[in-house]
């Protein structure tokens, strides 16, 4: 994230980058906001990406949804480059205290989805190696288990209950005193 | 509503929304049968991805393991839980164990019921605690009897293990789990090594591989002085830090170390200050990084402690070179510690960066049997208890059971 703002930051934010999903839509978006992917990042370096770059695994939906979290968080990253030299420290301080809870209200409301869209973010997040983004999503889904019985969790995601009798006494005995 | 047998890509997002969009019940109708669930869909790394989020091992365990196969072989992976535990730091202490089987609990939370009936069962038999580590004891019935064993409370598993020939040198013996090198499966198993000593400067370690079934002895390597034993047993207290096993040399400003990865031994100085006569312990940080606790006197008062937390640094060569001073806290700032002026009489022992500290009481008698477990980072106490006893080894939750997976 950080390195958005490195040396040639002009260029950089100048420069264009058309991302292509799996049903074809085409969206431009700047470097900054495109090299939050790994992925993509390398491809720039690689200097592949003339002609647009196709994302055949990520849907137009869940993509604008994807560059809608990079928008917001390049912006941030670029904001805290910019302002450390234009303001004093408390000033600074209390710009960056305003950014990072804003940042904070928007991946909020930006995790107010349904499961089947939180888990296609989780796979672009995955497939375009965007840490923020992939670490956002997991925690969500990891907080929604997160003190549930196996029961409980089997219902929530439908998951089919494969552990015999003996294999579920032997996994009780195992975790019995591993309660929080 | 059967999903069965449709070649999916579940890389895709794009293919798994269109799987469920043909279907738009599936996720939320909760039906009964073999309906395919998004989460499931998941590529292992993912799935991975997922409970490294979980906050605790305790939660991985409870959660991850107990749902479905697959579930439980992701978390249970050693390269997964590799990552969890440098995550998450080293897994709690929830008890120690003296060598005749007695244990104090750390936290209340939790049932730890079944694990206290089990030391107790092992006690009241006879048995002794010669190591613990990762969740593994490392028992002998009788001092001099020619079996030990290796037993797991989590699996409830005992396994017997005879004493290697010519063992009539050995002065320590310890448990390690670790992952056999060239192992495909990544199966962790566990070692027994006994370290052995002839006259004052021979020594070597002969190591029983559990795949392996047998002792395979090390050569003897010369200028190495043994630790004398402390007291009139037969173990020298042993102390596990960061993939080395410690050992005092009770008159010496000096450790005996043994990298449990080389099996090489060397000799460590203690750091600057500290000597063999100061209350002190080699251990572990939460991050599970080797570090030494230490209480020494406060020169700014009079009769006053210092309480002294160093850390290693990697590959340090001289004496002073070797240990870095971390935290450094008068034990008279520690409230909990010091309600009635107690002295620290010595350290017990450190795991996942809490010190188990034995205190001095007011009174005549110079060991009150008043020990209070120290979270070195948040300075709190975690646990107090009386207790007599000299060794105090702590019991880190651990997960999954080794033995009973070597079991099927």
């Amino acid at each position: 994230m950080a390195s958005a703002g490195s040396g040639d930051e002009k260029a950089a934010a100048a420069a264009m980058i058309t991302l292509i999903s799996s049903d074809n839509e085409k969206f431009e978006v700047t470097e900054a906001t495109a090299t939050l992917s790994q992925t993509i990042r390398h491809m720039i370096e690689d200097g592949c990406t003339d002609g647009g770059v196709p994302l055949p695994n990520v849907t137009s939906k869940i993509l604008a949804r994807v560059i809608e979290y990079c928008k917001k968080h390049a912006t941030a990253a670029a904001g805290e480059e910019g302002s450390s030299s234009s303001f004093s420290d408390a000033a600074f301080l209390e710009v960056d205290r305003a950014f990072l809870e804003e940042l904070e209200e928007f991946d909020d409301a930006f995790l107010e989805v349904d499961r089947a869209t939180l888990f296609d973010l989780i796979l672009a997040a995955n497939y375009l190696d965007i840490k923020g983004l992939l670490n956002l999503t997991c925690q969500k889904v990891a907080d929604s288990v997160k003190g549930k019985t196996p029961e409980q969790i089997r219902e929530m995601y439908n998951i089919v209950n494969d552990l015999t009798p003996e294999e579920e006494a032997e996994i009780r005995r195992e975790t019995q005193w591993a309660f929080e | 509503m059967r999903y069965i047998a449709i070649p999916v890509d579940v890389r895709s997002p794009s293919n798994l929304t269109r799987l469920l969009e043909a279907d738009p019940d599936a996720s939320s109708a909760g039906c009964s049968g073999a309906t395919l669930s998004f989460i499931e869909s998941l590529p292992s790394d993912v799935l991975g991805e997922i409970f490294l989020h979980l906050p605790s091992l305790a939660s991985l365990a409870s959660v991850a393991a107990a749902s479905c196969k697959r579930w439980r072989a992701v978390a249970g992976s050693p390269d997964f839980l590799r990552g969890f535990h440098t995550a998450k730091g080293s897994p709690p202490v929830i008890s120690y164990v003296t060598t005749f089987f007695t244990s104090y609990p750390v936290r209340d939370n939790g049932d730890l019921n079944n694990l206290h009936a089990f030391f107790g069962a092992h006690g009241a038999a006879g048995w002794i605690v010669c190591d613990c580590r990762h969740g593994l004891l490392l028992i002998s019935q009788d001092g001099g009897a020619k079996v030990m064993a290796v037993c797991e409370p989590m699996s409830n598993i005992k396994i017997p293990i005879g004493r290697p020939a010519g063992d009539l040198y050995a002065f320590s013996y310890f448990v390690d789990r670790f992952l056999p090198a060239g192992d495909d499966d990544g199966r962790e198993t566990f070692r027994v090594v006994s370290v052995q000593h002839d006259g004052d400067d021979w020594m070597r370690t002969a190591v029983y591989d559990h795949g392996a079934g047998a002792w395979a002895f090390r050569s003897w390597v010369a200028g190495i002085e043994a630790p004398t034993a402390s007291q009139r047993g037969l173990y020298t207290t042993l102390m596990h830090g960061a993939g080395c096993v410690y050992w005092k040399y009770p008159r010496h400003g000096r450790l005996l170390s043994l990298d449990t990865a080389t099996m090489e031994l060397s000799v460590v100085p203690l750091p600057p200050g500290v000597s063999g006569k100061l209350p002190y312990a080699v251990g572990e940080t939460k991050n599970a990084e080797c570090c030494l606790v230490a209480v020494s006197p406060d020169p700014a008062v009079d009769g006053g402690q210092v309480l002294q937390v160093w850390h290693q640094r990697a590959g340090g060569g001289g004496a002073a070179q070797c240990w870095e001073l971390g935290q450094q806290v008068p034990v008279l700032e520690l409230a909990e510690v010091a309600p009635a002026r107690h002295r620290v009489r010595c350290v017990r022992a450190v795991a996942a960066g809490v010190a188990l500290l034995g205190l001095e009481g007011g009174g005549p008698t110079r060991s009150s049997g008043k020990h209070v477990a120290l979270c070195l980072e948040s300075l709190k106490v975690e646990a107090k208890f009386v207790a007599a006893g000299l060794i105090f080894l702590p019991y880190q939750m651990a997960w999954p059971p080794v033995l009973a997976i070597d079991k099927n």
